[in-house]
Protein backbone atom coordinates (compact mmCIF):
# COMPACT_ATOMS: atom_id res chain seq x y z
CA UNK A 1 0.00 0.00 0.00
CA UNK A 2 1.33 3.45 -1.17
CA UNK A 3 1.71 6.36 1.69
CA UNK A 4 -1.16 8.98 1.24
CA UNK A 5 -3.29 6.76 -0.65
CA UNK A 6 -7.46 6.67 0.46
CA UNK A 7 -9.00 3.39 1.09
CA UNK A 8 -12.63 2.27 -0.36
CA UNK A 9 -13.89 2.76 3.01
CA UNK A 10 -12.16 5.55 4.36
CA UNK A 11 -14.37 7.47 0.67
CA UNK A 12 -17.39 5.39 1.64
CA UNK A 13 -17.17 6.96 5.35
CA UNK A 14 -16.22 10.52 3.72
CA UNK A 15 -18.89 10.34 1.48
CA UNK A 16 -22.35 9.18 4.40
CA UNK A 17 -20.74 12.13 6.46
CA UNK A 18 -21.18 14.79 3.53
CA UNK A 19 -25.14 13.10 2.71
CA UNK A 20 -25.73 13.79 6.44
CA UNK A 21 -24.28 16.68 6.69
CA UNK A 22 -26.38 17.96 3.54
CA UNK A 23 -29.24 16.31 4.89
CA UNK A 24 -29.18 18.12 8.41
CA UNK A 25 -28.49 21.48 5.71
CA UNK A 26 -31.53 20.84 4.15
CA UNK A 27 -33.81 19.86 7.44
CA UNK A 28 -32.28 23.25 8.78
CA UNK A 29 -32.90 25.32 6.36
CA UNK A 30 -36.74 23.99 5.45
CA UNK A 31 -37.31 24.62 9.51
CA UNK A 32 -35.75 28.27 9.35
CA UNK A 33 -38.50 28.90 6.63
CA UNK A 34 -41.34 26.77 9.02
CA UNK A 35 -39.71 29.31 11.92
CA UNK A 36 -40.57 32.33 9.57
CA UNK A 37 -43.63 31.67 8.50
CA UNK A 38 -44.86 30.38 12.12
CA UNK A 39 -43.53 33.56 13.31
CA UNK A 40 -45.37 36.04 10.68
CA UNK A 41 -48.35 34.10 11.29
CA UNK A 42 -48.67 34.51 15.03
CA UNK A 43 -47.32 38.15 14.53
CA UNK A 44 -50.99 38.92 12.86
CA UNK A 45 -53.14 36.36 14.42
CA UNK A 46 -52.17 38.54 17.37
CA UNK A 47 -52.94 42.08 15.44
CA UNK A 48 -56.38 40.23 14.09
CA UNK A 49 -57.40 39.24 17.99
CA UNK A 50 -56.26 42.80 19.32
CA UNK A 51 -58.68 44.37 16.62
CA UNK A 52 -61.58 42.02 17.19
CA UNK A 53 -61.01 42.63 20.95
CA UNK A 54 -61.59 46.30 20.44
CA UNK A 55 -64.47 46.17 18.18
CA UNK A 56 -66.38 43.91 20.66
CA UNK A 57 -64.77 46.28 23.38
CA UNK A 58 -66.23 49.25 21.82
CA UNK A 59 -69.52 47.66 21.27
CA UNK A 60 -69.71 46.25 24.87
CA UNK A 61 -68.92 49.47 26.59
CA UNK A 62 -71.51 51.70 24.66
CA UNK A 63 -72.31 54.70 22.63
CA UNK A 64 -69.64 57.05 22.77
CA UNK A 65 -67.18 54.58 23.19
CA UNK A 66 -63.93 55.88 21.32
CA UNK A 67 -60.57 53.90 21.13
CA UNK A 68 -57.24 54.90 19.43
CA UNK A 69 -54.89 51.90 18.62
CA UNK A 70 -52.46 50.85 15.97
CA UNK A 71 -51.81 48.03 13.41
CA UNK A 72 -48.56 46.96 12.31
CA UNK A 73 -50.61 45.81 8.98
CA UNK A 74 -52.75 46.42 6.55
CA UNK A 75 -56.29 44.79 7.79
CA UNK A 76 -59.93 44.34 6.04
CA UNK A 77 -62.99 44.37 7.73
CA UNK A 78 -65.96 41.76 6.45
CA UNK A 79 -69.38 42.48 8.39
CA UNK A 80 -71.37 39.94 6.55
CA UNK A 81 -69.02 37.44 7.40
CA UNK A 82 -68.02 39.10 10.64
CA UNK A 83 -64.60 38.33 9.98
CA UNK A 84 -61.34 40.55 10.03
CA UNK A 85 -58.44 39.50 7.82
CA UNK A 86 -55.18 40.63 8.11
CA UNK A 87 -52.38 40.89 5.25
CA UNK A 88 -48.72 40.34 5.82
CA UNK A 89 -48.54 43.90 3.95
CA UNK A 90 -47.10 46.37 5.95
CA UNK A 91 -47.95 49.08 4.20
CA UNK A 92 -50.68 50.59 1.19
CA UNK A 93 -50.38 48.97 -1.48
CA UNK A 94 -51.68 47.58 -4.73
CA UNK A 95 -54.58 45.75 -5.04
CA UNK A 96 -52.03 43.36 -6.83
CA UNK A 97 -50.35 43.65 -3.67
CA UNK A 98 -53.32 42.72 -1.84
CA UNK A 99 -54.14 39.60 -3.55
CA UNK A 100 -50.91 38.12 -3.55
CA UNK A 101 -50.22 38.97 0.36
CA UNK A 102 -50.72 35.64 2.98
CA UNK A 103 -53.75 36.89 4.97
CA UNK A 104 -54.88 36.09 8.63
CA UNK A 105 -58.38 35.88 9.18
CA UNK A 106 -59.87 36.05 12.96
CA UNK A 107 -63.74 36.03 14.07
CA UNK A 108 -65.83 38.89 15.29
CA UNK A 109 -68.86 37.51 16.81
CA UNK A 110 -71.08 40.53 15.83
CA UNK A 111 -71.78 42.15 12.09
CA UNK A 112 -72.24 46.14 13.70
CA UNK A 113 -69.38 47.24 12.18
CA UNK A 114 -68.49 48.32 8.35
CA UNK A 115 -66.24 46.65 5.86
CA UNK A 116 -63.61 48.10 4.55
CA UNK A 117 -59.96 48.45 4.17
CA UNK A 118 -57.75 49.95 7.02
CA UNK A 119 -54.34 50.92 6.15
CA UNK A 120 -51.77 49.83 8.83
CA UNK A 121 -50.81 53.08 11.43
CA UNK A 122 -53.34 54.49 13.79
CA UNK A 123 -56.93 53.33 13.70
CA UNK A 124 -59.60 54.91 15.46
CA UNK A 125 -63.08 52.41 16.82
CA UNK A 126 -65.94 54.16 17.50
CA UNK A 127 -68.97 53.25 18.64
CA UNK A 128 -71.96 54.83 17.25
CA UNK A 129 -75.23 53.88 18.30
CA UNK A 130 -74.16 50.09 19.05
CA UNK A 131 -72.29 50.07 15.26
CA UNK A 132 -68.64 50.23 15.40
CA UNK A 133 -66.47 52.51 12.83
CA UNK A 134 -63.15 51.66 12.58
CA UNK A 135 -61.24 54.33 10.68
CA UNK A 136 -57.68 54.83 9.60
CA UNK A 137 -56.16 58.26 11.40
CA UNK A 138 -54.44 60.19 8.99
CA UNK B 1 0.35 -18.64 8.10
CA UNK B 2 -1.60 -15.75 7.67
CA UNK B 3 0.67 -12.68 6.31
CA UNK B 4 0.43 -9.64 8.82
CA UNK B 5 -1.88 -7.07 8.24
CA UNK B 6 -0.49 -3.20 8.82
CA UNK B 7 -3.09 -1.14 11.04
CA UNK B 8 -1.95 1.83 9.57
CA UNK B 9 -4.65 3.99 7.78
CA UNK B 10 -7.28 1.99 9.19
CA UNK B 11 -10.65 2.51 10.49
CA UNK B 12 -11.76 1.80 13.69
CA UNK B 13 -14.60 0.30 12.54
CA UNK B 14 -16.35 -0.33 16.00
CA UNK B 15 -15.59 2.83 16.76
CA UNK B 16 -16.92 4.72 14.05
CA UNK B 17 -19.97 2.11 14.55
CA UNK B 18 -20.45 3.50 17.72
CA UNK B 19 -19.88 7.23 17.16
CA UNK B 20 -22.35 6.88 13.96
CA UNK B 21 -25.32 5.08 16.12
CA UNK B 22 -25.28 7.96 18.37
CA UNK B 23 -25.17 10.96 15.84
CA UNK B 24 -28.17 8.91 14.18
CA UNK B 25 -29.95 8.81 17.54
CA UNK B 26 -29.52 12.33 18.39
CA UNK B 27 -30.60 13.64 14.96
CA UNK B 28 -33.34 11.83 15.26
CA UNK B 29 -34.47 13.59 18.91
CA UNK B 30 -34.26 16.78 17.41
CA UNK B 31 -36.29 16.08 14.41
CA UNK B 32 -39.09 14.37 16.93
CA UNK B 33 -38.24 17.14 18.93
CA UNK B 34 -38.66 19.71 16.44
CA UNK B 35 -41.73 18.13 15.01
CA UNK B 36 -43.05 17.92 18.31
CA UNK B 37 -42.67 21.35 18.67
CA UNK B 38 -45.02 22.48 15.83
CA UNK B 39 -47.61 20.03 16.94
CA UNK B 40 -48.17 21.95 20.27
CA UNK B 41 -47.70 25.65 18.78
CA UNK B 42 -50.85 24.82 16.49
CA UNK B 43 -53.22 22.79 19.82
CA UNK B 44 -52.22 25.70 21.57
CA UNK B 45 -53.38 27.96 18.96
CA UNK B 46 -56.16 26.37 18.11
CA UNK B 47 -57.15 26.34 21.95
CA UNK B 48 -56.52 29.73 22.59
CA UNK B 49 -58.64 30.61 18.99
CA UNK B 50 -61.24 28.54 20.96
CA UNK B 51 -61.00 30.55 24.28
CA UNK B 52 -60.98 33.96 22.80
CA UNK B 53 -64.16 32.96 21.22
CA UNK B 54 -65.82 32.06 23.96
CA UNK B 55 -64.80 34.64 26.20
CA UNK B 56 -66.24 37.44 23.47
CA UNK B 57 -69.41 35.76 23.02
CA UNK B 58 -70.35 35.26 26.92
CA UNK B 59 -68.94 38.80 26.74
CA UNK B 60 -71.89 39.96 24.44
CA UNK B 61 -74.18 37.44 26.31
CA UNK B 62 -74.19 38.95 29.46
CA UNK B 63 -73.29 42.81 28.69
CA UNK B 64 -75.38 43.79 26.13
CA UNK B 65 -78.97 44.39 25.15
CA UNK B 66 -78.50 42.93 21.42
CA UNK B 67 -79.34 44.59 18.75
CA UNK B 68 -81.55 45.48 17.87
CA UNK B 69 -82.17 46.51 21.51
CA UNK B 70 -85.39 44.64 21.55
CA UNK B 71 -84.24 41.74 19.36
CA UNK B 72 -86.81 39.47 21.74
CA UNK B 73 -89.75 41.06 19.59
CA UNK B 74 -88.75 39.55 16.65
CA UNK B 75 -85.92 37.32 16.44
CA UNK B 76 -86.01 36.40 13.40
CA UNK B 77 -84.20 40.02 12.47
CA UNK B 78 -82.06 39.68 15.23
CA UNK B 79 -78.10 40.66 14.47
CA UNK B 80 -76.47 40.05 17.49
CA UNK B 81 -77.56 38.36 20.84
CA UNK B 82 -77.39 39.89 23.73
CA UNK B 83 -79.51 38.52 26.88
CA UNK B 84 -79.82 41.25 29.31
CA UNK B 85 -81.85 44.11 29.78
CA UNK B 86 -78.96 46.15 31.89
CA UNK B 87 -75.26 44.97 32.24
CA UNK B 88 -75.61 41.48 34.06
CA UNK B 89 -79.19 41.81 34.55
CA UNK B 90 -80.90 39.03 32.51
CA UNK B 91 -83.90 39.43 30.27
CA UNK B 92 -86.40 36.50 30.85
CA UNK B 93 -87.85 37.52 27.73
CA UNK B 94 -84.66 37.81 25.77
CA UNK B 95 -83.57 34.36 27.43
CA UNK B 96 -87.10 32.71 26.13
CA UNK B 97 -86.36 34.26 22.80
CA UNK B 98 -82.64 32.78 22.98
CA UNK B 99 -83.65 29.21 23.83
CA UNK B 100 -86.24 29.11 21.02
CA UNK B 101 -84.22 29.32 18.41
CA UNK B 102 -82.36 27.28 16.27
CA UNK B 103 -79.24 25.92 17.09
CA UNK B 104 -77.43 26.33 13.67
CA UNK B 105 -78.67 30.08 13.36
CA UNK B 106 -77.32 30.72 16.73
CA UNK B 107 -73.84 29.30 15.51
CA UNK B 108 -73.80 31.73 11.97
CA UNK B 109 -74.59 34.43 14.45
CA UNK B 110 -71.96 34.15 16.69
CA UNK B 111 -69.48 33.02 13.88
CA UNK B 112 -68.79 29.71 14.96
CA UNK B 113 -70.32 27.27 12.82
CA UNK B 114 -67.03 25.65 12.40
CA UNK B 115 -67.42 24.36 16.17
CA UNK B 116 -70.31 23.16 18.74
CA UNK B 117 -71.66 24.88 21.63
CA UNK B 118 -73.61 24.17 24.87
CA UNK B 119 -75.02 26.92 26.85
CA UNK B 120 -77.45 26.49 30.02
CA UNK B 121 -78.17 28.97 33.39
CA UNK B 122 -77.28 27.22 36.99
CA UNK B 123 -78.48 28.19 40.44
CA UNK B 124 -76.12 28.24 43.11
CA UNK B 125 -76.99 24.58 43.26
CA UNK B 126 -76.38 23.46 40.17
CA UNK B 127 -79.65 22.78 38.70
CA UNK B 128 -80.70 24.35 35.51
CA UNK B 129 -82.99 27.28 35.83
CA UNK B 130 -86.33 27.37 33.91
CA UNK B 131 -88.38 30.34 32.56
CA UNK B 132 -91.69 29.94 31.37
CA UNK B 133 -91.58 26.51 32.27
CA UNK B 134 -88.40 25.65 30.30
CA UNK B 135 -85.18 24.83 31.53
CA UNK B 136 -82.81 27.05 30.04
CA UNK B 137 -80.48 24.79 27.82
CA UNK B 138 -79.58 25.37 24.56
CA UNK B 139 -76.99 23.24 22.10
CA UNK B 140 -75.07 19.72 22.46
CA UNK B 141 -73.20 18.60 25.26
CA UNK B 142 -69.54 17.70 24.55
CA UNK B 143 -68.80 14.10 24.69
CA UNK B 144 -65.76 11.98 25.21
CA UNK B 145 -64.09 12.11 21.96
CA UNK B 146 -64.37 16.00 21.83
CA UNK B 147 -60.92 17.33 20.79
CA UNK B 148 -61.08 20.58 22.75
CA UNK B 149 -63.39 21.95 25.08
CA UNK B 150 -63.39 25.41 26.91
CA UNK B 151 -66.42 26.37 29.51
CA UNK B 152 -66.88 30.10 30.61
CA UNK B 153 -68.93 30.66 33.42
CA UNK B 154 -70.47 34.29 34.38
CA UNK B 155 -72.47 35.30 37.24
CA UNK B 156 -75.58 37.23 36.46
CA UNK B 157 -78.82 38.16 38.03
CA UNK B 158 -81.95 36.81 37.32
CA UNK B 159 -84.86 38.04 39.17
CA UNK B 160 -82.74 39.76 42.30
CA UNK B 161 -80.60 36.39 42.99
CA UNK B 162 -77.60 35.10 41.39
CA UNK B 163 -76.87 32.78 38.92
CA UNK B 164 -74.51 30.99 36.99
CA UNK B 165 -74.87 31.69 32.86
CA UNK B 166 -72.35 28.60 31.77
CA UNK B 167 -71.32 28.90 27.88
CA UNK B 168 -69.35 25.51 26.52
CA UNK B 169 -67.59 26.03 23.07
CA UNK B 170 -66.25 22.79 21.41
CA UNK B 171 -64.52 21.09 18.96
Amino acid sequence: MKKGQTSVEGIFVIGAIFLMFLFILGYGFNKRIDNQNAEKFVSQRDTCIKISNLIIGAFINGNGTEIISDSEYEFDLLNNSRLIGIYSLKEKGFSSDYAEADVVFCTVPINAFPSRLVHAGEFKVKNVGDFVDVTYVI
Amino acid sequence: MLPMLSKKGQVQSLDLFISATVFIILLITLILVWDNFSKRLDTKLAYEDLSEKAIKITDLLVETRGVPDKWEDDADKVNVIGLVSNDRVLSNNKIEEFIDMEYDDVKELFNIEAYDFYFRIIDSNGAIIQVDDNDVELGNKPGLSSKFVITIQRIVLNGGSEVVLEFTLWE
